[in-house]
């Protein structure tokens, strides 16, 4: 088969565009970031949050226009319920949250004794991982870095305050004025791009917010079957697990390959019971099924996906650019980089080249 | 001949008008009430021409119509093509080498042949002098079908008008080109039946 010069022209020119921008965020966007993160680290999480939440929100928003309620209106109702329902949450989970602090406090002692007699056993019966000491590192970590659930617990409360004052002024800011500080960056664009600006924003916008509710959707549905099976196999902090499981899925493969075994061995350890450890490793598979053939296919669609290769690729810049929080947005970056270079290609190629007859158009 | 496609035949007298009032005049937009021009004013984007600088050149994709608030733009066809991401920019191109096709000015619109499709532009538009255009494109039509789906409505009712118009202006056209190449064909046809012996230079050549 022919290969298409268009989908090489678009893939060469993000490979080129990504490991072009990872050089400069290496050295300066790093440092850059860490900078913010320290100065401004109140501020960037209810941000951030919140602009994840003027994403999810604005269908609402929407829906409420198109009944013929105002703009402004839909957003203030929509801001106030939020609050209501965010206020609500936190003064119910309250005692789950506490209860499970208690429970991890007293715990994880447990947990890392049995670990480190597992590795005992292990070492004396292998002089190699003997010699490679993890037992001995374990304990090490474990004494320098024991943490406190107390001190946890009001960290939790204090952020948690802060969320619910920041989170839902910034949305409102965003829901109310996004569109016009859209327009704004358009604006700048010069006359020569402007055409081609437009369509990037537009795309780059569209796809940002029908990643971000995929997302999390699947994130809230794996969370809740996988809780919904640790519980029923009778895994300790089921919650906590099937929590793990749905955010590992905002660093695909990697996270969920890293929660997988985590659970497994946690089940492992724990139960020391192989039908249990064997439900456990079921309801994860059965969970990745569920992913894979529902999932995937509803809430992200092919063209705002790139290629699993180059996904890991992103992932790995992103994780040695950002660290956890650069792995978690790799994929987005990955995916407005693609849109961007499409377009760019598309340009470069003329109008002739990026359409077949008959072929819908684009926008 | 005017161009039926480019030339504005919806022109009705267009003075320097407040925003809403030259939306209105633009038959796109008829029909809209103050409340939803009002909108529409928040949607659209104004942008500022330099005199010979493309708005967009021949086969770039198309992305949406422009209305004309101040100054001209002329329509061409053969301009060459500026090399550069985009097309557009100031054009090198000279103005001898270009075939006209109309000159609109303030209250014309042009472009919205790609509103419904994204399809690639007919003809390049170039600024004449400095002017000022008022821009409504795709993705803000689809955001306003999506909003306000009565105004969207409208909208889309209109533009299937001013590309009905215009097509059958465009068939009266081509129905006139066909008229005058068949009555040239009939002439030149007893030429080329007998040509004289005599005289083979007055072979008529189409």
């Amino acid at each position: 088969m022919k290969p298409d010069r268009g989908l090489l022209v678009q893939a060469a020119l993000s490979v080129v565009i990504s490991f072009a921008l990872a050089l400069f965020l290496r050295d300066t966007a790093g440092k850059l970031f860490h900078v913010l993160s320290l100065g401004l680290g109140a501020i960037i999480l209810p941000f951030l949050i919140a602009l994840v939440l003027s994403y999810v929100l604005r269908p609402a928003v929407t829906a409420l226009e198109v009944k013929g309620v105002s703009q402004l209106q839909a957003i203030v109702l929509i801001n106030v319920t939020m609050i209501i329902v965010g206020g609500a949450l936190m003064i119910l989970l309250y005692p789950a949250v506490t209860n499970e602090l208690n429970a991890w406090q007293r715990d994880l002692p447990v947990y890392v004794r049995t670990l480190s007699g597992f590795l005992d056993g292990l070492e004396r019966d292998n002089a190699a991982l003997t010699r490679l000491g993890l037992n001995k590192e374990l304990r090490v970590f474990w004494e320098h870095n024991r943490p406190d659930f107390f001190l946890l617990a009001v960290d939790l409360i204090r952020v948690g305050v802060s969320l619910l004052i920041f989170v839902p002024l910034f949305t409102l800011f965003l829901l109310i004025d996004g569109s016009r500080i859209q327009r704004t960056l358009i604006q700048a664009v010069p006359n020569r791009y402007f055409e081609s600006g437009l369509i990037i924003f537009y795309e780059v916008h569209q796809s940002l917010g029908r990643f971000i509710r995929g997302r999390l959707f699947q994130v809230v549905v794996l969370f809740l079957i996988s809780w919904l099976g640790f519980y029923f196999v009778g895994l300790p902090h089921a919650w906590f697990f099937g929590l793990a499981v749905g955010l590992a899925k905002l660093v695909p493969f990697l996270g969920t390959a890293l929660a997988g075994i985590g659970t497994v061995m946690f089940a492992f350890l724990i139960l020391r019971d192989w039908f249990l450890v064997g439900l456990t490793f079921s309801t994860l598979a059965f969970v990745e099924l569920i992913d894979f053939v529902f999932l995937v296919p509803a809430v992200l669609k092919r063209r705002y996906s790139i290629h699993p290769a180059l996904g890991m690729i992103a992932i790995v810049i992103g994780g040695q650019v950002m660290g956890l929080l650069g792995m978690v947005i790799a994929i987005p970056v990955a995916v407005i980089l693609k849109i961007i270079a499409a377009e760019i290609a598309r340009h470069f190629r003329g109008y002739e080249g990026s359409r077949h007859a008959g072929e819908p158009a684009r926008v | 001949m005017s161009d039926s496609f480019w030339s504005n035949i919806f022109r009705s007298d267009s003075q320097e008008k407040g925003l809403s009032q030259l939306l209105a005049q633009v038959p796109i937009f008829s029909g809209l009430k103050s409340r939803e021009l009002r909108a529409l004013e928040r949607i659209v984007h104004s942008r500022k021409y330099r005199p010979d600088e493309t708005v967009f050149q021949k086969n770039d994709p198309g992305v949406g119509m422009y209305i004309i608030q101040s100054g001209s733009v002329r329509i061409i066809l053969d301009a060459p093509r500026k090399s550069g991401f985009g097309g557009n920019g100031k054009n090198a191109a000279k103005k001898e080498d270009e075939l006209l096709l109309v000159r609109l000015g303030p209250g014309d619109f042009f472009g919205e042949a790609s509103l419904p499709d994204g399809g690639p532009r007919s003809a390049t538009a170039i600024a004449d002098e400095e002017t000022s255009l008022i821009g409504f494109f795709r993705p803000d039509l689809l955001d306003l079908c999506e909003r306000d789906r009565a105004t969207g409505l409208k909208v889309l009712w209109n533009i299937c008008e001013v590309l009905a118009v215009r097509l059958r202006h465009t068939n009266a056209e081509l129905t006139r080109v066909r008229d005058a190449q068949r009555h040239l064909d009939a002439k030149a046809a007893p030429v080329e039946a007998s040509p004289p012996e005599s005289a083979p230079s007055q072979k008529v050549a189409l």
